[in-house]
């Protein structure tokens, strides 16, 4: 999908993650590679063997600081973890005062699993002590999209809200949509987010979907390595404020980066080969749609989690698009900040963002010519903001989807 | 150019039958599908009745997959999307299946797979096949849909409670006016949940016989299961390769009411807002519409909200203009809610025929007046709109117009 014809701009981001509240730790992090991860303390709840799991979380934050006391214990920490990073990204885009009128603000988040941990304690206690023992404040809660629609009542945002859970790709897929929402001229400004959080019916489908350790637990989240056993689970939120460019320099607010394209694709089968012709084809789409070649990529922010199946289709695809650029920098940037499932991508997204402002690529990797290997590089390298600099944003979902994003510097 | 958007293709299976002629000879002989649950044990609650998708096999509709590793959702969108493609005959040669796209919706996505769990903890018994809880994550409603029919185009699923179908439906249609696919495979399912009906129990929110929208004595709405898809193609490349066109799809409008976390805004702010957008999206007048589908799911607040919001947008012809809800006789689907009801809107304008609100009884002065009781109304149906609503106020409105 090309955002041809009207330039659709990022003007503020916000993060809760197990870096702390706000961007600037988890953008220091990215740079210094330092990592955020503690063990489960018995959350990985399972029926089956498991080992001990490192993941990251968020840690003791207080969200009364900024969310005010009020029906805090209502919700649950996914929906916390939103509404703070809302709060911050509005505020960063200078739409916290004064509030822009509420039917011009729409939302869309990334989220697959937030209600997961809820609807399952209400539906045993209902059959266990009884169904009038469930609490009608917690109803709400059940669904998937309760973080998305406590932020619209919140934040006072009338002009749609929609949840995507396409898995990996639903931060991407988000900003696909609500792009289009823009575009059409359906809102102003768009909230779009990303969040998940970890408990224990959350691990107890991860560890059925043989995404984490049976075993060595140490060598989780190593993104491209064969000897990799499997994803570092985290969680959080992380959200970016979308409009259009014209808009926002009207508003004398100054654009982060260009949301240039997305597109998404699927593939029928597991196999390597299938899966990284899907991310190839994305690929290519995406950036044939954003105007741009492999041969104008500056970056590669991708998906790469420690799962060695995912992580080789990548580097397959990646070897395939950059055959002739094997240079170009490669940013798993889930090295540091774990998989967050629904809220990767737009962590991904605020990664992007850290590089073409801080004008730095931290520490990243790079295909070794005429391989689908990738090696890591463990020097931070300048960003050249260049007329046509470009980042390309992959993922790929466990069932087959692929989504791709490119960023671009926002010229003036 | 705006590409216009056709309805070639439909699939249904609800608690009034499967497969959408059976589906709509029952739905036009106003058969009521809601009765006592059977899939779970209802006794714990105060209210036992809701609709259920009867002698649903899954097995002839999978072809790639072992349905028995799939959740009932994902059985029903699967079964509900391989009608709807076999109606419009849309993966013969004429589509690279790289452009088309799954769109589905879903409120309560895979949670026949929590409450196997839940059940397996009481009983103390071994562990349920990893394949089964693996496919929990509600992405593989859609990716199913798309590994059994050979789908390569994007696939997503929108979450968005009872309004998801709408919603989808919404996002396909969009993903073919910028290009991105040639067709959709868009909709939504929800198979029965003893959870969702804990959390409408604990709401008061469930009629304890049947649900009669718009009736004065309406006493709540019914928790009930299916799915509906429908298949839509750019208009001219429909046109071009000879399909049956059921309907234009002319437009949609979203909105949310951000009033309160499950009940509808007393003035239907947010779905005002959401039919005047469809309204001025499809670029038309208050006076093109034959027919509105509502929402409609019998509860005080939901109908008497809804009534408020179409008295807004139509004046004076909101009382005109006939009005069903067809929840009267299937129940409340869920996120397959607004699926359905394309789907009837959808046959509504190819039948010429308007389907009825079932148990109705007693007009309320609250609520609309047209609203075709308890029996269909032969009526030649240019334009429909359709409404959906969900918790946290957020609303979806299409609108379906027939093709000369």
């Amino acid at each position: 999908m090309s955002m041809k014809g009207d330039s659709i701009v990022i003007t503020g981001i916000g993060a809760v993650s197990p870096y702390g509240v706000g961007t600037e730790a988890l953008l220091k992090a990215l740079r210094t590679g330092e990592m955020q991860r503690c063990t489960t303390n018995g959350e990985a709840a399972s029926d089956k063997d498991s080992c001990e799991l490192y993941v990251m979380k968020v840690g003791a934050w207080n969200p009364a600081e900024l969310l005010g006391k009020r029906g805090l214990q209502y919700l649950r920490p996914s929906t916390q973890y939103l509404f703070a990073a809302s709060l911050l990204a509005l505020q960063h885009a200078g739409l916290d005062d004064p509030k822009p009128d509420p039917d011009d603000i729409g939302i869309v988040v990334g989220s697959n699993l937030a209600g997961l941990q809820s609807i399952t304690q209400y539906d045993l206690t209902a059959v266990t002590e009884g169904p009038q023992y469930v609490s009608p404040m917690e109803a709400p809660n059940t669904l998937a999209n309760a973080p998305a629609s406590h932020l619209a009542i919140r934040v006072q945002a009338r002009a749609f809200n929609t949840t995507v859970a396409s898995g990996q790709c639903a931060g991407f897929d988000a900003l696909g949509y609500a792009s289009k929402m823009l575009r059409e001229k359906r809102t102003r400004y768009v909230i779009v987010g990303g969040v998940e959080e970890l408990n224990p019916r959350v691990m107890w489908v991860y560890r059925h979907a043989d995404v984490l350790p049976a075993e060595r637990p140490e060598d989780a989240g190593l993104p491209y390595h064969p000897e990799s056993t499997g994803w570092i689970p985290s969680e959080g939120a992380a959200v970016l404020i979308l409009e259009q460019k014209a808009d926002a320099l009207a508003r004398g607010v100054r654009p982060l980066a260009e949301l240039a394209a997305w597109t998404s694709t699927f593939a029928l089968s597991k196999e390597t080969g299938k899966r990284s012709a899907a991310l190839e084809r994305a690929a290519w789409q995406v950036l044939t749609a954003a105007g741009r070649t492999p041969d104008e990529l500056d970056l590669i922010v991708s998906g790469a989690n420690g799962l060695s199946s995912q992580d080789q289709a990548e580097a397959l695809a990646f070897s395939r698009l950059l055959a002739d650029r094997p240079a170009v920098p490669v940013l798993p940037v889930k090295e540091t900040l774990g998989e967050s499932y629904g809220a990767g991508g737009i962590f991904q997204t605020l990664a992007a963002i850290g590089v073409l402002q801080n004008e730095e690529i931290p520490p990243s990797y790079r295909l070794v010519s005429d391989t689908a290997s990738l090696v890591p590089n463990r020097e931070a390298t300048p960003w050249i903001n260049h007329q046509t600099a470009s980042v390309l944003l992959t993922s790929q979902d466990l069932f087959g989807a692929s989504s791709a994003v490119v960023l671009t510097r926002c010229g003036e | 150019m705006i590409r216009r958007i056709a309805v070639t293709g439909l699939g249904v299976l609800s608690p009034i039958g499967i497969g959408h002629e059976y589906f709509w000879k029952q739905l036009t002989a106003g058969t009521v599908g809601t009765k006592p649950i059977r899939s779970f044990d209802s006794s714990m609650f105060d209210v036992h009745n809701g609709g259920e998708v009867d002698n649903f096999d899954p097995a002839p509709y999978f072809q790639v997959l072992d349905p028995a590793d799939c959740g009932r959702t994902t059985q029903l969108a699967v079964a509900a999307s391989r009608l709807a493609v076999e109606d419009a005959g849309l993966l013969g040669p004429d589509y690279d299946r790289q452009r088309i796209g799954v769109c589905m919706g879903t409120t309560m996505g895979n949670q026949s797979i929590v409450e196997a769990e839940n059940d397996r903890h009481i009983r103390g018994v071994g562990s349920l096949p990893s394949a089964f809880i693996s496919h929990y994550p509600e992405s593989f409603i859609s990716a199913a849909v798309a590994q059994e029919l050979g789908i390569e185009g994007p696939c997503q699923v929108i979450p968005t409670a009872c309004a998801a179908g709408n919603y989808a439906i919404s996002w396909g249609a969009d993903l073919i006016r910028d290009g991105v696919v040639d067709a959709a495979i868009a909709g939504g399912a929800d198979a029965m949940s003893r959870g969702c009906f804990a959390v409408f129990h604990r709401l008061g929110a469930i009629a304890p016989e049947v649900c009669q929208p718009f009736d004065l004595k309406r006493k709540g709405m019914m928790v009930s299961e299916g799915a509906g898809v429908i298949v839509l193609e750019d208009y001219e490349k429909a046109v071009a390769r000879g399909a049956r066109i059921y309907a234009e799809l002319l437009g949609y409008g979203l909105a949310c009411d951000a009033y309160h976390p499950t009940a509808p805004h007393p003035e239907g702010l947010g779905a005002e807002g959401a039919m005047r957008k469809a309204i001025a999206d499809a670029q038309l007048h208050e006076r093109s519409f034959s027919y509105i589908n509502a929402h409609g799911t019998g509860t005080r607040a939901n109908d008497s909200s809804e009534s408020n919001a179409v008295r807004k947008v139509f004046g004076s012809l909101a009382d005109e203009i006939p009005t069903s809800s067809i929840k009267s006789m299937l129940g409340h689907t869920m996120g397959a809610a607004s699926a359905i009801e394309a789907v009837t809107c959808a046959l509504t304008i190819y039948h010429a025929t308007i389907p009825p609100t079932a148990n109705f009884n007693e007009p309320d002065p609250e609520c609309l007046q047209n609203v075709v009781p308890n029996q269909a109304m032969p009526h030649q149906v240019d334009v429909v709109l359709s409404n959906a609503f969900a918790f946290g106020g957020n609303i979806s409105t299409i609108i379906m117009g027939r093709v000369s």
